[in-house]
């Protein structure tokens, strides 16, 4: 029974979502929980904040799951209701711009302890000249690298073509470096 | 930085990420034992990238999935109010049982659990149920052949051999059938000779023999029909033979396998 | 030096002629390609469906000056290139005009659109698939199929061609390859998990030997004598169907 569920792609559960059986949006929840939330995550640089705007994304799922059209790639949607979830929530908290962020603080709030030390403090710089990065910057890095997403997909959610998203991933990473290796030498 | 220093950057990142072809491999490799200054941008770049890609996935708490659930469950609730109907027969079988338990006179004690029990079962068909639905929605995507495909092998992994459930068996056949795409009927096919056991399967075997157009199902057809010894099968055979509107490969096939049944 | 500027004119002039095309819109959707004879359907990085003609400039039908081309589907050639397209929102159907011959067709596709080829006529040549990242349907009687640097979804049909396939570093699923009398050709990471399943009744079966299907026997080459072979790839995973039926299947790694 698990298994013929397996089977069953993000695009037919969200249909059935769509037609009323809400149960289903548990296995979409399942399957993409930790991936919004970590993308949540290293755009806020904030724990809480994320695990806030990722429930938001699962509740815009549901709420308006009749927006959802046939045919359209679920993983694509749901990463472009996240960063709508995202864009808003800095929008209303106007004064507040996601480009504010707490740097010593913010390298303490969205990691766990590591055992390894040495992994911890270059994280900690890694979190540090992320949060330098504009809002774009940073989106692109968290979805190719974090996320691992490829180009192709990552073109969907942002409306764009692969070679502007290479190009600018490319940017970013330069970008990174720089701050990284500064900082690193403060 | 400047266009040279980018675009050395970007190949230099291509490079890392193994995505540069042989010419342009060697090409970077000369730059880097040459340049003190693009072996260093080399050393950072794929610092950075390595602290990114070992970069551990966070968990998220426990409250996400609890806060989660409890909103799906509301959510379901309201569904009810305004969609009693949809439900109201799960409820009346409810409220049935309950009823006779209680006629029966049992416990308080026995009640309550034969009640779990029954909300257990109910739980589980219900499950099934919707399962099954799911299963039959991705049968007939008519977007893609190969969520289809998908759709079938789900079906055939859904039901048991020795229990097959009739809803399934019959989407089975009808995409054997009549679904517009061949590998997806030929899924199909071999979906059902899981059921080969039961009567009514080799029988829609056998018809659906002469309704089929294309070789390749044909083809699948015959060599499962004979495999599971399917001796009334043995006219469609004949029949293939003498039409001439057969493919050669198929009437071979067919040759064939009158050969082995008799 | 006159004659050189005129040559070159013509040159420009001859080129441009020789690739005419007729674009659409369109990043998501299906489309739908019936009855073209001799295709090349390449993925791109781009936003719209381009279809070319790759042959040489045709000597136009005088005495059809200002009429309209017409088939008895009641299509109409409205690329300009022998094509009939219609766009019906979430797919585009793809009609060719003439049954025989007809023109050497391009055709570039979006990332996001899939693409679904039919063709049941004796006059197929060959049709070609490159750098396609989305789902694929072919179902075809006469034509051999290539698909190159493609991840599947595959739903791949024919009788009577040969079926060729390189995938790319990644494999979608599901695999389905199916060929009556042609030899069905498969090339695969060797990493690739998978179900797979090879049949033939009168074929042969080649392996790579670096590809370990959980099954007995080594060897160069190892050649399995029975019909139907079935195994896991790597522990299992995506569902890979391979089969000929009066051929040879072939699987190689990348």
């Amino acid at each position: 029974m698990t298994k013929s569920i397996d089977l069953m792609s993000d695009e037919t559960l969200m249909e059935a979502v769509k037609n009323g059986n809400l149960q289903q949006a548990s296995v979409l929840f399942d399957r993409y929980n930790k991936r919004i939330f970590n993308f949540l995550a290293r755009m806020t640089m904030d724990r809480d904040l994320a695990e806030d705007l990722t429930q938001n994304v699962f509740l815009r799922i549901i709420k308006y799951r009749g927006s959802y059209r046939e045919g359209m790639r679920f993983q694509s949607w749901i990463y472009q209701v996240a960063r709508n979830v995202f864009s808003d929530h800095y929008q209303v908290a106007k004064n507040k711009t996601s480009g504010f962020v707490d740097v010593e603080k913010m390298g303490d709030t969205i990691m766990d302890s590591y055992e390894s030390h040495e992994q911890d403090e270059r994280e900690k710089l890694l979190h540090k000249s992320l949060a330098m990065l504009n809002d774009e910057q940073r989106e692109l890095l968290v979805l190719t690298r974090f996320q691992q997403m490829k180009y192709e997909e990552v073109a969907v959610i942002m409306d764009t073509t692969v070679a502007n998203v290479k190009v600018r991933v490319h940017r970013a990473l330069q970008k990174l470096r720089e701050h990284y290796f500064q900082l690193e030498r403060i | 930085m400047n266009m040279e220093q980018e675009k050395l950057a970007s190949r230099i990142i291509d490079y890392i990420g193994g995505k540069l072809n042989e010419t342009d491999k060697q090409l970077i490799e000369q730059e880097l034992v040459k340049s003190s200054e693009a072996y260093k941008l080399y050393e950072q770049l794929k610092e950075v990238m390595q602290v990114m890609d070992s970069s551990k996935e966070l968990e998220p708490s426990a409250k996400l999935r609890n806060d989660f659930e409890a909103f799906l469950r509301a959510e379901t609730e309201q569904g009810k109010k305004s969609k009693t109907v949809f439900f109201s027969t799960t409820w009346y079988k409810v409220a049935a049982a309950v009823a006779l338990l209680l006629v029966g006179g049992g416990t308080g004690y026995w009640i309550s659990q034969q009640n779990r029990q029954q909300n257990e079962l109910m739980a589980l068909q219900k499950e099934i149920e919707e399962t099954r639905r799911l299963v039959l929605a991705q049968m007939n995507n008519d977007q893609s052949a190969s969520q289809r495909m998908l759709g079938v092998m789900a079906a055939y992994e859904s039901v048991q051999a020795n229990k097959p459930d009739d809803e399934i068996v019959e989407a089975l056949v009808t995409s054997m059938n009549t679904d517009s795409n061949s590998n997806v009927r030929l899924a199909a096919v071999e979906a059902l000779s899981k059921f080969a056991a039961e009567e009514k399967v080799r029988k829609a075997l056998i018809e659906s023999l002469s309704k089929q157009k294309d070789p390749v199902v044909q083809i699948a057809l015959i060599q499962l029909l004979v495999q599971i010894k399917e001796k009334d099968v043995m006219k469609s055979l004949k029949q293939i033979i003498d039409d001439e509107q057969s493919l050669p490969a198929v009437k071979d096939e067919a040759h064939a396998g009158i050969f082995k049944l008799s | 030096m006159k004659k050189q500027i005129v040559a070159i004119a013509l040159l420009i002039i001859s080129t441009g002629v020789f690739a005419q095309e007729f674009k659409l819109p369109k990043t998501s959707g299906k489309l739908l390609i019936s009855e073209v004879n001799n295709v090349t359907i390449e993925g791109y990085d781009g936003k719209e469906i381009v279809f070319s003609s790759m042959d040489g400039i045709k000597e136009k039908d005088s005495r059809a000056q200002g009429l309209r081309a017409v088939s008895a589907m009641g299509l109409e050639d409205n690329t300009g290139i022998g094509l009939s397209v219609q766009d019906k929102g979430n797919t585009v159907e793809v009609y060719q005009m003439k049954k025989m011959d007809g023109p050497k067709v391009k055709i570039m596709v979006p990332k996001g659109v899939t693409v679904s080829y039919s063709h049941t006529s004796p006059y197929g040549s060959n049709i070609r698939f490159k750098n396609i990242s989305n789902e694929i349907e072919v179902s075809t009687v006469h034509n051999s199929v290539h698909l190159d640097n493609v991840t599947g979804p595959l739903a791949v049909k024919t009788v009577h061609g040969s079926i060729d396939v390189i995938f790319g570093s990644t494999i979608n699923n599901p695999i389905s390859i199916v060929s009556v009398h042609g030899p069905v050709d498969v090339t695969i990471p060797v990493s690739t998990k998978a179900n797979l399943s090879m049949t033939t009744s009168y074929g042969e079966m080649f392996v790579d030997p670096s590809i370990k299907i959980e099954f007995e026997d080594q060897g160069e080459w190892k050649k399995y004598g029975s019909n139907k072979v079935s195994g896991k790839l790597n522990g299992g995973g995506l569902d890979m169907k391979l089969s000929s039926t009066h051929n040879s299947i072939y699987l190689r790694k990348k």
